[in-house]
């Protein structure tokens, strides 16, 4: 699963790998990992240029539960902002030898060039609305777990401005799911299906749906959802409705499925499977399991 | 008095390589003998090697002053030497900008006595920023291509109208850069398949055509003539030949990329690679590519212009939404445009047409420039074909481009810059 270089990107993993993963975090669920036998307190940058509070702080839990430690590299306190290159940045910080980084920045290859500078294995925690690998094992591995190995996913909202929807979209596919994007009625939504090789769906075929993936407005990169809050009584019975978070009620999802969201949400397990999923990850990088 | 003997000699007259005699003398070309059938005593003999004559590049970025270290004089002097370009009409995009009468005298100074010609355009408007118009009535009279705010579209109606009305009557250049940054601001991109898979901002092809309408439409009211640089989209070549059957006299650039380049390379390529294909206006998709290459061959592109933009390392070498725009081709300008020449099935009289010939009249120098024919000034290259093989980096100080994997199959064996041998 991890090359030398880490996890940058999705595209160019064998779907061998992928279920391989998925069959390993089955099998270490069940035996107990101890931090001690697992790592020898190597020493994590988790340099994050754009806001996040499930990501950053899973990994950084996964990583302390491995017996990791961190450093947090912060952008906004550091020389960047005297005009010190990111190169140079990055190549200093590699310096300080910390064993891997994790990164995320809005700029599309953003990872790639953390890693080629560094030389260090990099995990991609989002870059721009390129990619976010560790968010879509993360939302597989929720499917799998709750035995949805296949079926239709239709993602809803903003899906232009999504490294989400282009990720967990990417892998739903390669996966067999059946991809399909709610048509909002924009060119760029027709694009978008069209580059993914995703279908169009119609909103009123939306009950027809296993799961509909909700994506909140990327309102940081210029986007909005053309299409409201999801309602209720869009999902079939026996839907269930996922989201990367953070949800914005009445804004993503009607206040109504918030409250059912013991129901239909996959959301609060979204966020458990993405902790095991990096948590795994980061054992695999110590452990050899390349 | 030097003398040049090949067997395959340009022969405007018939349109095809014939053995010849070329007699230089005092930078011009004194004679031409097509038919000898072998070299005299004192004569350089070429054998079987090309002779034509050598470009002229109305679009460089020249770089220098402030920025000698992505290239300077020399370096693009050199360049221009191996890539066989004998004049190049050098944007006002320098640091700082070609705003004013000094700046243009200093860059006339530097430029001087250069094996190489170098022809500088004044900006449009002070600093390029499309608010105030610099000096046109002093700079139009100094020995300047045209003026030009290159890099920065002329977005002020007003000024554009007023700068179009001045060039007109100057008989000089106004070479426009045609974006509505209201849909490609911030765009590295074609609006595409591949722009939406990587998650890039697209340019749709309406940021060119909107501001090409609104500037034919103003030429065909003033009956002026209009240069649009670098056209990346096929949209652009419909409204052009719409203008054009007016009456309008539009003439037009291909550069390298626009002709070899798409978007399909664009989605082949890794993530660290992105940046090498930023270029403003955006590489478009095959079809475009094509349309472009078709319109050079019919004529409706008038000129080959390279858009030379060396960038630094830290520049090009990162992500590609925060990288500079532009890409290097200048000493590569024979091998590559002998890849359009090919791919577009252009003939040799197309490709000097295109290379030397137009660009000479554009700038006003078509009595002196761009012809092999006695009288004209002896600027000609030497070439050989070749097998497929790299092309050849150096000479710029910058090495930004996406050129990866395109083989030359030609190789610069001489190259005669005003009667004097400055390459080879």
């Amino acid at each position: 699963m991890l090359d030398h270089r880490g996890l940058l990107s999705l595209s160019d993993i064998p779907i061998t790998q992928l279920r391989d993963f998925f069959r390993r975090l089955v099998q270490k669920r069940r035996d107990s990992v101890t931090r001690a036998s697992r790592v020898q307190s190597p020493v994590g940058c988790l340099a994050f240029f754009e806001n996040s509070t499930r990501t950053l702080t899973s990994f950084e839990k996964a990583g302390l539960d491995l017996g990791l430690r961190w450093i947090h590299f912060d952008p906004s306190l550091s020389s960047l902002s005297k005009g010190e290159s990111l190169e140079e940045s990055f190549k200093s910080l590699a310096e300080l030898d910390p064993s891997f980084f994790v990164v995320r920045h809005s700029e599309p290859g953003f990872a790639h060039w953390v890693q080629h500078w560094t030389q260090k294995p990099v995990f991609n925690a989002g870059d721009g609305r390129h990619q976010h690998p560790t968010q879509a094992l993360g939302d597989a591995w929720t499917l799998w777990k709750q035995d949805l190995k296949s079926g239709s996913v239709a993602f809803f909202g903003d899906v232009e401005n999504s490294r989400v929807a282009r990720s967990s979209g990417f892998l739903f596919k390669k996966l067999g799911y059946r991809v399909s994007v709610v048509n909002d009625g924009r060119p760029q939504t027709l694009l978008f299906s069209k580059a993914m090789g995703f279908r169009l769906l119609a909103r009123d075929k939306l009950p027809s749906q296993k799961i509909v993936f909700v994506l909140r407005a990327q309102k940081e990169r210029g986007g909005h959802s053309a299409l409201g809050p999801l309602l209720k009584k869009e999902l079939g019975r026996g839907s269930y409705w996922m989201h990367a978070g953070p949800v914005i009620e009445n804004e993503d999802v009607e206040w109504a499925l918030c409250r059912f969201e013991d129901e239909n949400s996959l959301v609060r397990q979204q966020v458990r499977a993405c902790y095991e999923v990096r948590y795994r990850l980061l054992a695999d990088l110590f452990e050899g399991s390349r | 008095m030097r003398r040049l003997y090949s067997k395959r000699v340009w022969n405007e007259r018939t349109g095809r390589f014939e053995p010849g005699l070329i007699e230089i003398r005092k930078g011009r070309i004194d004679s031409i003998d097509f038919g000898s059938k072998r070299s005299l005593a004192k004569t350089e003999d070429l054998g079987e090697s090309f002779v034509g004559p050598s470009a002229i590049d109305l679009h460089i970025h020249s770089r220098g002053f402030d920025e000698n270290h992505k290239e300077d004089f020399e370096s693009l002097e050199a360049a221009a030497q191996r890539g066989g370009v004998g004049l190049m009409a050098c944007m006002a995009n320098t640091q700082p900008r070609l705003d004013s009468p000094k700046r243009i005298l200093d860059f006339l100074r530097l430029t001087k006595n250069r094996s190489i010609r170098m022809l500088p355009f004044a900006a449009v408007t002070e600093k390029l920023e499309g608010k105030t118009p610099t000096a046109w009535k002093e700079l139009l009279k100094m020995p300047i291509a045209g003026l030009s705010d290159d890099g920065k579209p002329l977005w002020n109606e007003e000024i554009f109208v007023a700068a179009l009305k001045a060039t007109k009557a100057a008989g000089k250049l106004l070479s426009l850069h045609e974006e509505d940054l209201s849909c490609s601001e911030a765009s590295v991109i074609h609006l595409s398949e591949a722009s939406m898979r990587t998650g890039h901002k697209g340019s749709p092809e309406e940021a060119e055509t909107r501001m090409v309408e609104r500037d034919l439409a103003w030429a065909a009211r003033l009956r002026a003539p209009i240069h649009l640089c670098h056209l990346s989209s096929e949209k652009t070549l419909s409204l052009i030949r719409r203008y054009q059957k007016k009456g309008v006299k539009v003439s037009s650039e291909l550069t390298p990329h626009h002709a070899l380049l798409s978007v399909e390379d664009f989605r082949e390529r890794e993530p660290l690679e992105w940046s090498q294909f930023k270029v403003c206006p955006v590489i478009r998709e095959r079809s475009d590519r094509e349309a472009l290459c078709r319109a050079a061959r019919s004529g409706l592109i008038s000129v080959f212009a390279s858009d030379h933009a060396p960038h630094s390392r830290l520049e090009k070498d990162r992500p590609m939404e925060s990288a500079a725009h532009g890409i290097l081709s200048l000493e590569n300008h024979l091998p590559l445009y002998d890849l359009v020449r090919r791919r577009s099935k252009l003939s040799w009289g197309d490709y000097f047409r295109l290379s030397a010939q137009k660009p000479a009249d554009l700038l006003g120098l078509g009595q002196e420039w761009g012809h092999l024919k006695p009288g004209y000034w002896a600027n000609l290259i030497v070439f050989e074909e070749t097998k497929p093989q790299d092309l050849e980096w150096g000479r710029s100080k910058s090495s930004n481009g996406p050129w990866k994997g395109l083989k030359a199959q030609v190789r610069m064996l001489q190259h005669w810059s005003q009667g004097r041998q400055v390459y080879g």
